[in-house]
């Protein structure tokens, strides 16, 4: 058990590798390499789950070629790793089992690998650089899968992610020179001993550059808006695999370098007194002077406005579905922003159910939609397997999403609204606790359009359809189980959460 | 007004980046040298201390810079499909032709020397196999002139190769897994690190060398030559 | 961390209820009431399954809500009534155009209120119920409770969702959410002469826009509304004795105006519109009918010995603020004159002829083949029953009988007041005296009606509407969400000029 633990975070990124000449080689014998590629994926998505077995080490760390973090890399897979590989690799599975065969020719299962190696990866390492280097497949091979349906819109979506994507890259490298040139080293775990308790103005613009360019990557406003432009044009099972699976990597890759790098997180307003004004500015400068965690409450601020309010007037569900995933990352990062355990612990949570119901939900546009083009609100119906069942799941999301109670959405939404307003952030709390009652008004919208309405228009089930109907439903019974199991949950992302910030001091 | 506005905001830029760096420490300042230098022949067994740091210490982001050049390659290939008509419809003059002729095996082997003199001297994988791709493009581009594609190698065997690398990198790590139980171990594998200096030397990174150099090389040329004959 | 204990928040509150006599009277009054309203709407119509659970859950949180010993068990059972409403409302005929009224603002309220939870606990560190009101966030947690009370200006969800339903279906609705929100003021907010004054306000605007209304069922949707404010101004006092005449108000309220629905359910279902002004002495026809609106009527204008008297006057007794007092004997004959037209027109006076006033024009044509039938072929005011259903004598029957029972409860829940809720001062009860004081503001609402009805509603009819904020705000979300959506079209270089622009100002923050 030991050697294998030690090996599994290797192989969690080398076994994907590995799979694209496996693939290829598959494809040049002439067989047909998707049933092996999807049995290939759910291992992995099984080996994700590994770490979880009783007796497995609470922390693995495999040093790549024998070399210490100081001069070498190494891959740590500790508490946040376990909690959210997982999480990409299951959602990751659906994804790619939702995928229409299609569409799914080509390179895409090679891509669908290249996208997990990179995220487990992210989610894997401990050295800065070697993120940047895994961030750079995981996008790539995500900008490749955006554009795939080689069609204008396809091609559009993917231009756009391409030239945003890379601006973030390009300023993600940037602060990854910076940090090195202040600290000398790139390893999570030594910056805090490299960087001075209140670190330079170097270092914080450097940190800055880092954060910003992850930012971005995730759709935190104002740098969001590519997010909405990319997904719409991306295959439906791609982009559930994007809005719930990739995301979870950037933000632990966040996570990771905010907790570790000094003053990354950690917010706390002392209540105020006097007028109106002078309240205001001791307000104002309280932001300023809580540097990095200050920014970040500013920017999940609004993050949840902006997101919300543009969802409100969108016409197409994937766009709907793009903006709400801005507004719900603005709750996280202002969980992560305040920097207690608890709210770091209601981010987590938030975090794991935001990428099932956000992936559940991108799932319900091809049983929804005639074709992958329509995804107008207004044509929407509950597809032809089983349309009450559909209907009451996607509402069932819509719940989760909105914050409403059988719905695991709610648990964590009001973790975070409690403990955001206990670390001192009460407009986070606030924000995020309207959000919801704006968020109801455009999914109420949604289960207006579809419920009651089943798809006619085309008389044949195909097997496609079944296994996006059963990946779907996965999503929408996890965001069911998971509020009953909220108490179990809760703990583990509180003992995650103390982890993360005890290691990284 | 756009232009303006977009001068203004580098502008602004670049002074706070300016006034940022300006406090950036020395060398000596800093709380944790950077010591890749000083103890890589001892480590490695490489006298180019880039390549022991691209090669073994940091051989993980070789291979994954080394992925995301398959993966752009694959995707290039995908989106520009090279079985379409060439727009090279002019014909090359003789001199091109013959003389292209008479270049190619030197690009070719200062590109193998670059690979396999990586360890010992400047260059490496990289570089070696950007030399080498140039030969790939620069035979395509000439003789496919006049709407027929001709190609050092084909563009199925240029697949086959990079995923044939791809695999033989993986492998090499796992023989480092297997015989010292770290991933892309070289050193600690007990294959002996050899005379410093000397071509068989430096235990895998000159094997690496090679390996990256093919993939970096087949996928440079597959990316350039898709995009070319589009 | 205390606010991760989510083993079942309902069972929590089940498991080890909080037993007060204030929450005991109002859990149980809305029990008893609901288990009757049900029976109501049984005798008269069919509903679905699916209908029945979601009322259920609706009543049933409402019943477990005042029991709860956590802020956690009281915000998921607030959600459950309001989820149990929408499963109601999703039966209606409308109910696309209803839950598009209903839910956004049930939404806010319970942001409003999750977000007080959060500063609450941020302060205090608990979610135990507090016991002097919340530390922090008070009047966020006010914003939402007055919400789900239907306080003016946030009353348009309930007066125009009542009002839209099918008639029986606001019989169930109303005796829940509205009474949950006072229920949490008095639960949550410690309260003070402040609250009672604007307790007094909202009864007698209330009150006023209950004068100006045609339709019946938008007249009592006012009550509503003027009756919260009864009772907000007593359980928004500091006072104990208030306190309680606040809650008695409430338990009084969900039993008398649950009455009123009924009455008006069943005037509806046998002319088949609503408008006041048009029943035509449905006394003659329907003699216990008219007894029982009366006894109804008197409750709700505070005529002793009914209910109703008795929790008005505890609470105008002990209020602390002279001007709330004052406010809500205001509201007091405005009640009077309102039920006095009321019965007046319902069930004593001829039908007006038709075109005579302006109101003819938009009668709302209700009950539950309502949509199936051309409005132009209904007959119109001319006294002719349109319920053509079978059995329906028996079912009528039922329903007056229902009707009945509740205005017996009217006359006890009177007379026995300290019996029933001994938190009352010993001396609530109904005496000879008490004739004499209570009937005088009653008496003057009469005689004003008698008086000056005529007169007054001329001016009643320009009152502004709630249209006058509405429509600015409105106009204004739909400016800011278009520019929003301008912002988003697509133009790859204004992305990327957001992403440098929002690095420079965070960079110039941070580093200067």
């Amino acid at each position: 058990m030991t050697v294998f633990a030690g090996h599994l975070p290797v192989f969690l990124i080398a076994l994907p590798l590995l799979a694209v000449p496996l693939l290829y080689l598959i494809d040049r014998l002439g067989a047909n390499s998707r049933n092996v590629a999807l049995l290939f994926y759910a291992l992995m998505a099984l080996a994700a789950g590994v770490p979880w077995l009783p007796g497995f080490p609470a922390e693995v760390v495999a040093e790549i070629g024998g070399w210490p973090a100081d001069i070498g890399i190494e891959l740590r897979l500790d508490a946040l790793a376990r909690l959210f590989l997982p999480v990409v690799g299951v959602i990751g599975l659906l994804g790619t089992v939702a995928a229409d065969p299609g569409e799914a020719t080509g390179p895409f299962y090679p891509l669908s690998f290249l996208l997990l190696a990179g995220s487990n990866g992210l989610i894997l390492t401990n050295d800065l650089f070697n993120a940047y280097v895994f961030l750079e497949i995981t996008s790539i091979s995500s900008y490749a899968l955006v554009g795939f349906r080689r069609d204008t819109r396809g091609f559009e979506s993917g231009f756009k992610y391409i030239v945003v994507g890379s601006l973030a890259s390009v300023l993600l490298l940037w602060g990854i020179a910076g940090l090195y040139a202040v600290s000398g080293t790139l390893a999570f775990s030594r910056f805090a001993a490299a960087l001075p308790a209140v670190p330079g103005r170097a270092a914080v613009a450097a940190a800055v550059l880092v954060v910003v360019g992850l930012l971005t990557k995730l759709g935190i406003a104002p740098f969001h808006a590519w997010k909405a432009d990319a997904l719409a044009g991306a295959p439906r099972s791609v982009a559930a695999t994007l809005a719930g699976a990739t995301v979870s990597a950037y933000f632990v890759v966040l996570v990771r370098v905010l907790t570790t790098v000094p003053g990354g997180i950690g917010f706390g307003l002392r209540p105020a007194t006097g007028g109106f004004f002078m309240r205001l500015s001791a307000y104002v400068s309280e932001f300023v002077a809580a540097g990095i965690p200050g920014m970040l409450i500013l920017l999940s601020g609004a993050s949840i406005i902006v997101g919300h309010l543009t969802a409100l007037r969108q016409t197409r569900l994937s766009r709907l579905l793009a903006y709400s995933s801005v507004a719900h990352f603005g709750y996280i990062i202002a969980g992560v922003a305040v920097g207690t355990v608890p709210a770091l612990a209601g981010a987590f949570l938030h975090a794991v159910h935001h990428a099932f119901m956000k992936a559940g939900l991108f799932l319900f546009i091809p049983l929804a939609a005639d074709s992958a083009e329509r995804d107008r609100i207004t044509s929407l119906t509950c597809g032809r397997t089983a349309p009450a069942l559909v209907g009451s799941a996607m509402i069932f999301l819509t719940m989760g999403m909105v914050g409403i109670p059988p719905a695991a959405g709610f648990a964590s939404k009001w973790i975070l609204v409690l403990e955001t307003a206990r670390a001192g952030a009460p407009f986070a709390a606030i924000l995020i606790a309207l959000g919801g009652a704006i968020a109801l008004v455009y999914y109420l919208r949604l289960s207006l359009a579809a419920v009651g309405r089943t798809r006619s228009s085309s008389p044949r089930r195909s097997p496609a359809d079944v296994r996006v109907f059963a990946a779907f439903l996965v999503c929408a019974g996890y965001v069911f189980v998971a509020f009953w199991a909220t108490d179990l949950l809760a703990g583990i992302a509180i003992s995650v959460a103390e982890t993360t910030l005890g290691g990284g001091g | 007004m756009k232009r303006t506005t977009a001068a203004l905001i580098v502008t602004v830029l670049v002074v706070l980046a300016g006034f940022a760096a300006s406090e950036l420490p020395s060398e000596a300042e800093r709380a944790e040298p950077v010591n890749h230098a000083i103890r890589s022949l001892a480590d490695t067994g490489a006298v180019n201390a880039v390549s022991a740091v691209l090669f073994d210490y940091r051989a993980f982001d070789t291979l994954g810079e080394a992925t995301v050049i398959i993966t752009t390659a694959m995707i290039v290939a995908f989106l520009a499909p090279q079985a379409r008509a060439s727009m090279l419809s002019v014909r090359m003059s003789g001199i091109v032709l013959y003389g292209v002729v008479l270049l190619l095996p030197f690009i070719a082997v200062f590109g193998l020397a670059i690979m396999l003199y990586g360890h010992i001297s400047p260059g490496g994988g990289f570089t070696g196999g950007v030399v080498l791709s140039t030969s790939a493009v620069l035979y395509a581009v000439v003789y496919s002139a006049g709407g027929q594609q001709s190609y050092v190698l084909a563009p199925a065997t240029n697949k086959m190769i990079e995923n044939v690398a791809m695999t033989a990198f993986l492998a090499v790590g796992f023989f480092g897994m297997a015989a010292s139980g770290a991933f892309l171990a070289n050193a600690a594998t007990g294959i002996g690190l050899g005379t410093p200096g000397s071509l068989l030397s430096a235990g895998t990174i000159p094997l690496l060398n090679v390996i990256s150099g093919l993939k970096v090389g087949v996928g440079l040329a597959i990316i350039i030559i898709s995009l070319f004959l589009e | 961390m205390s606010s991760a204990q989510f083993s079942n928040a309902v069972a929590a509150t089940v498991r080890s209820p909080l037993l007060d006599s204030g929450g005991l009277l109002v859990a149980a009054t809305i029990a008893a009431f609901s288990l009757l309203a049900f029976a109501f709407v049984a005798a008269g119509v069919r509903r679905r399954f699916w209908w029945w659970v979601a009322a259920s859950v609706h009543v049933a949180a409402g019943v477990l809500l005042p029991f709860t010993r956590d802020l956690l068990s009281f915000f998921v059972l607030w959600e459950m009534v309001t989820l149990g409403a929408v499963g109601v409302l999703a039966f209606e005929p409308d109910a696309r155009r209803l839950l598009r009224l209903y839910l956004p603002l049930q939404l806010l309220a319970a942001a409003l209120l999750m977000s007080a939870f959060g500063a609450h606990y941020g302060v205090s560190g608990s979610l135990l119920l507090p016991v002097q009101g919340l530390e922090a966030g008070a009047g966020v947690a006010l914003a939402a409770l007055s919400i789900k009370a239907a306080v003016i200006p946030v009353h348009l969800w309930m007066t125009r969702t009542y009002t839209a339903v099918r008639p029986e279906t606001a019989v169930v609705l109303s005796a829940v959410a509205t009474k949950i929100g006072v229920f949490g003021m008095y639960r949550l907010i410690s309260g003070g002469p402040t609250l009672e004054i604007a307790g007094g306000a909202v009864a007698v605007v209330g009150v006023i826009y209950a004068l100006r209304q045609k339709q019946l069922r938008h007249f009592l949707a006012f009550h509503i509304v003027s009756q919260v404010g009864y009772m907000i101004a007593g359980v928004g006092s500091t006072v104990a004795f208030a306190g309680a005449g606040g809650l008695f108000h409430l338990a009084n309220n969900v039993v008398y105006k649950g009455l009123l629905f009924m009455v008006v359910v069943m005037l509806i279902s046998r002319f088949g519109h609503s408008n006041i002004y048009r029943m035509n002495g449905a006394g003659r026809s329907m003699p216990v009918l008219a007894v029982v609106a009366v006894v109804a009527s008197a409750s709700i204008s505070g005529l002793p010995p009914f209910n109703g008297y008795v929790s008005k006057t505890v609470i105008e007794q002990f209020l602390s603020s002279p001007v709330a007092v004052a406010l809500l004997r205001i509201a007091g004959v405005g009640t009077a004159i309102s039920f006095t037209k009321f019965l007046w027109y319902c069930f004593f006076k001829r039908a007006e002829p038709r075109g005579a006033g302006r109101e003819d024009t938009c009668d709302e044509i209700v009950g539950d083949n309502a949509h199936s039938v051309p409005a132009r072929s209904r007959p119109a005011g001319g006294g002719v029953a349109v319920d053509g259903r079978p059995a329906a004598h028996a079912s009528a029957r039922r329903r007056i009988a229902i009707a009945v029972i509740l205005s017996l409860a009217c006359v006890v829940m009177g007379l026995a007041a300290v019996a029933i809720f001994p938190a009352l001062p010993a001396d609530a009860a109904v005496t000879l005296e008490s004739f004499r004081f209570g009937l005088v503001p009653p008496a003057i609402g009469v005689l004003l009606f008698a008086l000056a009805y005529s007169r007054l509603r001329p001016a009643l009819e320009r009152l502004p509407s709630a249209t006058l904020y509405t429509r600015p705000l409105s106009t204004g979300a739909t400016r800011l969400l278009r520019a929003l959506q301008e912002q988003h079209s697509g133009d790859v270089r204004r992305y990327l000029g957001w992403i440098l622009m929002g690095l420079i100002v965070i960079w110039a923050v941070v580093i200067l």
